[in-house]
């Protein structure tokens, strides 16, 4: 299959995935979601949400109609391919350093995620990973925790 | 008068009201080009400093952040496509394609002089014709406020570089994210499932740094660096073509001129001017221009119109704030708030009680210009200096500035968390070329739009085609149809000139 068929393939996909969920909007989540005003007369609180949803079930039809008769131009259309395991590895990297900044503490984590991501991502020799993190750190700690009063988060480390 | 104006020049042409102004504008610069921080922050900061300063060196040095946070924003865009306020979100169409073609220092000059030339003529404009544009300012009601949004949202989705069938859908998302939270007016829980930090909706900075920075980084990790030729990259970064020409400004002074107008007339509407206005003017420069092709491909015309109507806002935001005491946006509620400390209030009668004041403010709004410029200047030079950093390396750096900007916005992790899930869907919508721009301005706009659509309900009795009796909202009605309707026409029309071929 070459790389225009697979994007288009890819395009119907997610085209007809959302206006599934745009349908599920209306008909489930938003009527399940919002509170029935008694006294607001003029508009509902779902009336807004559900306009929107309308707005995108719409253009979810209209693509998926472009799409079937060959009318979507070519630099329209997505990438093909997913990379579906590079996704899953960065997106677990970045949810363990979001982890250990709310357990271990900011200042620890970012040395430690710095360094490795330096050393294996950006190929710095070690001394100038761990020297580039130590500087790049204490501008940070100025500028927010002295100059700005942000105190970043601190865990059972610094 | 003239007595007046003289002792307003001397107030703030003091040492200390200068020091403060190139203060303001170095934190403005850097913290508008930080993703994640911005001028407000650093001025709500700043202020109570500002309320035991003498007021000439208080006002001036909070009107010095704002400007140059709005020119910081988008070094931001140009850098590292990332916008630091929402108004720098178009600049990021053109001014990083511009960077990625080895021509930084260009975009950020031109940036910087369309911006500097727009700010400086709207504070003309404001200084001279305020009371008549604050005039027809409140002549606007909630009808033509939403009529002017459903026209910025149509301009977005026809005119962006998306095709229209997606822009729509992400202008729809966009609008349908913006609900979620406890509704405007009933205050009753919507789109919640339970999250308690909801209540106030999803976060725009969080969402912001997600979207772009975040994002982009993401992209960079999973789908490896853009292949380019390093060489010639180089090559072209030390070159003439990277430096603006005084022909290129000199050729787009209409361009500038433009959205210097555009810019002042929407700035002064409160609370939408600095997001409508830049692509309002991005809109008409690309319908006028030649070459409409070269537009979101690192056209100068198009960055510069962009920067022209985004700066201009900034002058004319205080047209409605020292005519009628109404803040058009968050930094003109915290400079009433000054001025009422200081024996300043805004209103219709601020001329008469304190026309020194008012004259002091015109003042350190030129000056400031000048201030912001030379700055500018020095930090248009240093800011070339990121293209000299590895791209390996500053993806890292921006992984770890969008956890701080998303955490320093409300000191909370679950911000971080709203950075994360958003920086996913911009993503997505980045690899299947949904507009990322068109569903951040549609979030912005969304409560707005809703806030006006139900108080025109409220106002007819639940009857809306009487908006259609309002000849302003007609005419932003109008032209919005006009936008979207125009290109199906053409097309039917051009189908219809085109001979068949003949059938064999």
């Amino acid at each position: 299959m070459d790389n225009n068929t697979k994007s288009k393939k890819y395009e119907l996909i997610y085209s007809i995935g959302l206006l599934v969920i745009s349908l599920l909007m209306i008909f489930w989540i938003i009527p399940s979601q919002t509170v029935i005003s008694k006294t607001e007369t003029s508009m509902q609180p779902s009336a807004f949400p559900t306009a929107a949803s309308v707005l995108v079930v719409a253009g979810s039809i209209l693509l998926i109609i472009q799409l079937l008769l060959g009318k979507l131009k070519p630099e329209h259309q997505g990438e093909s391919g997913l990379h579906v395991k590079s996704f899953i590895e960065i997106i677990c990297a970045i949810i363990i350093y979001l982890l250990m900044i709310k357990f271990v503490g900011f200042h620890t984590s970012t040395l430690i995620a710095c360094v490795l991501a330096l050393r294996f991502y950006a190929n710095v020799k070690w001394i100038g990973c761990i020297i580039g993190t130590a500087i790049f750190l204490c501008v940070v700690y100025a500028l927010f925790e002295i100059a700005l009063a942000i105190p970043l988060p601190k865990g059972f480390l610094f | 008068m003239m007595n007046n104006i003289m002792t307003a020049i001397g107030n703030v042409l003091s040492i200390g009201a200068i020091l403060a102004m190139f203060g303001g504008a170095i934190v403005g610069t850097v913290l508008g080009a930080i993703p994640g921080l911005n001028g407000t922050m650093a001025i709500a900061l700043i202020l109570p400093i500002t309320l035991y300063l003498n007021p000439w060196v208080g006002i001036p040095m909070i009107l010095a952040i704002y400007k140059a946070a709005t020119w910081g924003g988008s070094i931001g865009s140009i850098m590292l496509n990332t916008p630091g306020t929402s108004a720098a979100i178009v600049m990021c169409l053109d001014g990083n394609q511009l960077n990625k073609q080895g021509k930084p220092l260009k975009a950020l000059k031109a940036c910087l002089y369309s911006g500097i030339i727009g700010d400086f003529l709207s504070d003309l404009i404001c200084i001279f014709v305020c009371a008549p544009i604050a005039t027809i300012a409140i002549m606007v009601g909630p009808p033509e406020f939403m009529m002017l949004i459903i026209l910025a949202l149509s301009i977005i989705a026809v005119l962006g570089d998306t095709a229209p069938v997606k822009a729509i859908i992400s202008a729809g998302l966009g609008l349908f994210f913006a609900c979620i939270g406890y509704d405007l007016i009933t205050q009753t829980p919507r789109l919640m499932f339970g999250v308690l930090e909801l209540g106030d909706g999803i976060k725009f900075v969080p969402m912001l740094v997600g979207m772009f920075a975040l994002s982009e980084a993401l992209y960079k990790l999973i789908r490896g660096e853009e292949e380019h030729d390093k060489d010639a990259y180089n090559a072209m970064l030390k070159s003439k073509e990277n430096d603006l020409d005084t022909k290129e400004l000199w050729t787009n002074k209409f361009t500038i001129l433009q959205g210097t107008i555009i810019g002042t007339f929407i700035g002064a509407l409160p609370g939408i001017g600095s997001t409508v206005s830049p692509w309002l003017s991005y809109a008409l420069s690309k319908k006028e221009s030649k070459h409409p092709e070269e537009f979101g491909k690192g056209s100068l015309t198009g960055l510069m119109s962009a920067q022209s109507a985004c700066n201009a806002v900034s002058g004319a935001n205080l047209i409605p704030l020292l005519t009628l005491g109404i803040p058009g946006d968050s930094v003109a509620a915290m400079l009433i708030g000054v001025m009422q400390v200081h024996g300043l209030k805004p209103g219709p009668l601020i001329m008469t009680n304190n026309p020194v004041g008012v004259y002091s403010i015109f003042a350190a709004l030129i000056i400031c210009d000048i201030i912001y410029f030379l700055v500018g200047l020095v930090s248009v030079k240093y800011a070339s200096y990121i293209t000299k950093i590895s791209s390996r390396i500053l993806t890292i750096m921006i992984i770890v500035m969008s956890v701080i900007g998303a955490y320093a916005y409300n000191r909370s992790m679950f911000d971080v968390v709203v950075m994360l899930v958003f920086a996913v869907i911009g993503y997505f919508m980045k690899v299947y070329k949904f507009s990322v721009a068109t569903f951040m301005i549609a979030f912005i706009l969304s409560p707005t739009l809703e806030t006006n659509l139900r108080q025109s309900l409220i106002l007819f009795d639940g009857e809306i085609g009487l908006v259609f009796q309002r000849p302003v909202a007609v005419a932003l009605f109008a032209v919005a149809c006009m936008l979207v309707l125009l290109p199906i026409i053409s097309f039917i029309l051009k189908k219809r000139r085109t001979p068949r071929a003949p059938e064999a």
